[in-house]
C-alpha cells in the first residue's frame, strides 16, 4: 500500500518534470524558428545604408533612418511619460489604497485597458489632443504610447509589490522608517525585479506597435520632428 | 521619553531641534508621496475612463442606426451600409480562448522549469529567450505566420488531421473543409505563442518571490517537486499567477496585426477551426484607414467598445472565480 503510494507520487512527480522540460524545448524551439527564419531572410537586406540614410522615394536605394530613429525617440518619451505614472499609480494600490475603493476601481478599468487595441487609445487622444492643437504631431503619437504603457506598469508594480512580504514593512516600520521611505527604500528594491520585467513588457507592447494602428497620419516619412 | 532620555544623556536643546526638523521633513516627505502616489491613481483612472467615454460618444451613430442588430447580424457590407459585428464577435472569442488553453499551461510549465528544475546557470539564458518572444513585433509573428508557419500547416498538419477526423461527430465539424493554411487555428496558434512569454515570465517572478521557508518545509515533510510546486507554490503565488493570464488574455483580446496576417479576414462564421474569419481588432486595422463614410467609422469603433465589453465580462468572471478561490481556503 505504502510502496504503491510512493511509486505513484514518484510517477506524478516524474510525469511533471518531463512535461516542464518538454514545454521549455517547445518555447524556445518557437524562438529559433522565428528567429532563425528572421536572421536568414534578414540579413541579405541589412547593410550600413539601412541605419544611416532616410527613407528612399521609390526606384531610388537608401534607408530605414527615419524610421528607425522615429521609433526610438516615440518609445523613449513614451516610457518618460507613461512608467512614472504607472509605477506611481502602482504604489499606491499595493501601499497606501491596498482595499480602497479607488484602488479596486483603478484595477478593473486598467485590466480592461490592458487589452485595448491601439487605435482605440488613438481615438481618445484624437479627442482630446489632435482636434483642440489642430494638427497631428509626434507628442500626440508618443501620448498615445504612453496610455499604452501605463496599464502594463499598474498591474505589474502593483502585484509585485504585494508579493513583498509584510515582515519586511513591519521591520522598517520598528526601527521607525517612515512609510514613504520604507516604499521607497525597501519595497521598491525587494519588487526591483519584477518592475523591470513590467518595464520590459510595456517596451515589448509599444515597441511592436505599426504606426499605422496609432493615428493613421503618423506615418510620415520624415524623422520624427517633436 | 525619549526627549526626556536625550535630555539625561546631556544632549543640547539645540540638537533635539536638529531631531525635530529632520522629523518634520520625514513626514512632510511621507505625505507628499501618499499625495503623489494617490494623484498618479486617480489620473489613471481618468485617462482611461476617458477612453472609454470617448469610445461610448464615437460609437453612438451605430447603435442608434441599428439598435441591437448590431451585435447579432453576421452581415458586413460598407456598400450598402449594413453593418453587424457577429463573425468578429466570434472570432476574437474563439482564438483567444484557444491560444489561452494552450498558453497557460505550457507558461506555467516552463515557469515550473525555470524556478524549480533547471540548473542555476541555466536559467537567465533561457528565462531570457523566453522573454526575447515578447520582443519580436508582432508584424514579424504576422509575416512568419503568413509566410512559413500557415504553408507548413497547410501540406503537412491539416490534412492529416481532417482526414483523421473526418468520421468524428463533432471534430468533423470543427476540423472540416479544405486546408486553407490561414485561418482561425492558426491565429490561435499564433496568439498561443506571442501570449505565452508574458504568463511564463511573469509567472516565474511571483514563483520566485515564494518564500524559501515554505518550500523547505514542504521539502521537510517528504514532497516531491511536483507537490511542493502544486500545492505549495502555486497556491501562494495564484493571485500573481492569474495577473500574469490576464496580462495575456489581454494581449490575445487586442493583438492586431499577426493576427491580421493569418485570419483570412472573411467576414462570416463557419463551424471549422480551418476555416477564415476575422477578429475584432483585424477588422478594424484593416479597414480603419479606408474607411469611407461616417457609419463606416463608427461601426469600427463600435466594434472597440464591444471589444472593451467582451474583456469587462472576461475579466468580471475571472474576479468572480478568484473570489471563489478565495473563501475556499478561507
Amino acid at each position: 500500500m505504502d510502496a504503491s503510494l510512493y511509486a505513484s507520487r514518484r510517477r506524478r512527480n516524474l510525469i511533471a518534470a518531463v512535461a516542464s522540460y518538454g514545454a521549455t524545448f517547445v518555447g524556445l524551439l518557437w524562438l529559433a524558428l522565428i528567429l532563425g527564419e528572421l536572421f536568414w531572410q534578414g540579413f541579405s537586406g541589412l547593410s550600413l545604408r539601412v541605419f544611416t540614410e532616410m527613407t528612399p522615394p521609390p526606384g531610388a536605394m537608401g534607408g530605414l533612418l527615419n524610421a528607425i530613429v522615429g521609433s526610438l525617440i516615440m518609445t523613449a518619451l513614451a516610457l518618460l511619460i507613461g512608467a512614472p505614472i504607472g509605477i506611481l499609480a502602482g504604489t499606491y494600490m499595493a501601499e497606501y489604497g491596498r482595499h480602497s475603493r479607488l484602488t479596486t476601481l483603478v484595477r478593473f478599468i486598467n485590466d480592461i485597458l490592458l487589452s485595448a487595441p491601439s487605435i482605440v487609445v488613438g481615438l481618445f487622444i484624437y479627442y482630446v489632443m489632435v482636434r483642440p492643437m489642430g494638427h497631428f504631431s509626434g507628442i500626440a503619437g508618443a501620448v498615445v504610447l504612453s496610455v499604452l504603457v501605463v496599464p502594463v506598469m499598474v498591474r505589474t508594480t502593483e502585484d509585485m509589490l504585494t508579493l513583498v512580504p509584510d515582515t519586511l514593512r513591519e521591520a522598517a516600520a520598528s526601527i521607525g522608517l517612515p512609510r514613504s521611505l520604507m516604499i521607497r527604500q525597501i519595497a521598491y528594491r525587494a519588487a526591483r525585479a519584477g518592475i523591470i520585467t513590467g518595464l520590459l513588457l510595456a517596451i515589448a507592447r509599444i515597441t511592436v506597435k505599426p504606426r499605422r494602428c496609432c493615428l493613421p497620419p503618423l506615418t510620415t516619412n520624415f524623422t520624427a520632428r517633436i | 521619553m525619549v526627549d526626556v532620555a536625550w535630555q539625561e544623556a546631556g544632549v543640547g536643546a539645540q540638537d533635539v531641534a536638529e531631531r525635530a526638523k529632520v522629523l518634520n521633513r520625514l513626514r512632510f516627505g511621507d505625505i507628499v508621496f501618499h499625495r503623489i502616489t494617490k494623484t498618479a491613481a486617480v489620473f489613471v483612472l481618468v485617462v482611461l475612463g476617458g477612453v472609454i467615454v470617448s469610445l461610448f460618444l464615437g460609437a453612438l451613430p451605430v447603435f442608434q442606426e441599428f439598435g441591437f442588430g448590431f451585435l447579432t447580424t453576421q452581415s458586413w457590407n460598407p456598400v450598402t451600409e449594413k453593418f453587424g459585428a457577429l463573425a468578429p464577435i466570434y472570432g476574437t472569442v474563439i482564438t483567444s480562448l484557444i491560444a489561452m488553453l494552450i498558453a497557460v499551461p505550457f507558461g506555467l510549465m516552463i515557469a515550473m522549469f525555470l524556478t524549480e528544475l533547471c540548473p542555476i546557470w541555466l536559467r537567465r539564458p533561457i528565462g531570457i529567450s523566453i522573454e526575447l518572444l515578447a520582443g519580436i513585433p508582432s508584424i514579424i509573428y504576422g509575416i512568419w505566420g503568413l509566410f512559413v508557419f500557415a504553408p507548413f500547416l497547410q501540406q503537412y498538419l491539416q490534412p492529416p488531421v481532417i482526414a483523421a477526423f473526418e468520421n468524428v461527430p463533432v471534430f468533423s465539424t470543427l476540423f472540416a473543409g479544405p486546408p486553407f493554411g490561414i485561418g482561425i487555428l492558426t491565429a490561435s496558434l499564433i496568439l498561443a505563442i506571442m501570449v505565452l512569454p508574458f504568463i511564463t515570465s511573469i509567472s516565474r517572478d511571483v514563483f520566485d518571490a515564494v518564500p524559501p521557508v515554505l518550500k523547505e518545509a514542504a521539502y521537510g515533510l517528504g514532497w516531491t517537486q511536483w507537490e511542493v510546486w502544486r500545492y505549495v507554490v502555486l497556491p501562494y503565488a495564484r493571485i500573481g499567477v492569474i495577473g500574469g493570464v490576464m496580462l495575456g488574455l489581454g494581449r490575445a483580446l487586442g493583438e492586431t496585426m499577426a493576427v491580421t496576417f493569418v485570419i483570412g479576414n472573411a467576414h462570416r462564421i463557419s463551424g471549422s477551426l480551418l476555416a477564415p474569419g476575422t477578429t475584432i481588432s483585424a477588422t478594424i486595422a484593416n479597414e480603419f484607414t479606408e474607411a469611407v463614410g461616417d457609419l463606416y467609422t463608427a461601426s469600427l469603433i463600435a466594434l472597440g467598445l464591444i471589444l472593451f465589453i467582451i474583456t469587462f465580462v472576461v475579466l468580471a468572471i475571472a474576479r468572480y472565480l478568484l473570489l471563489r478561490i478565495e473563501r475556499r481556503i478561507g
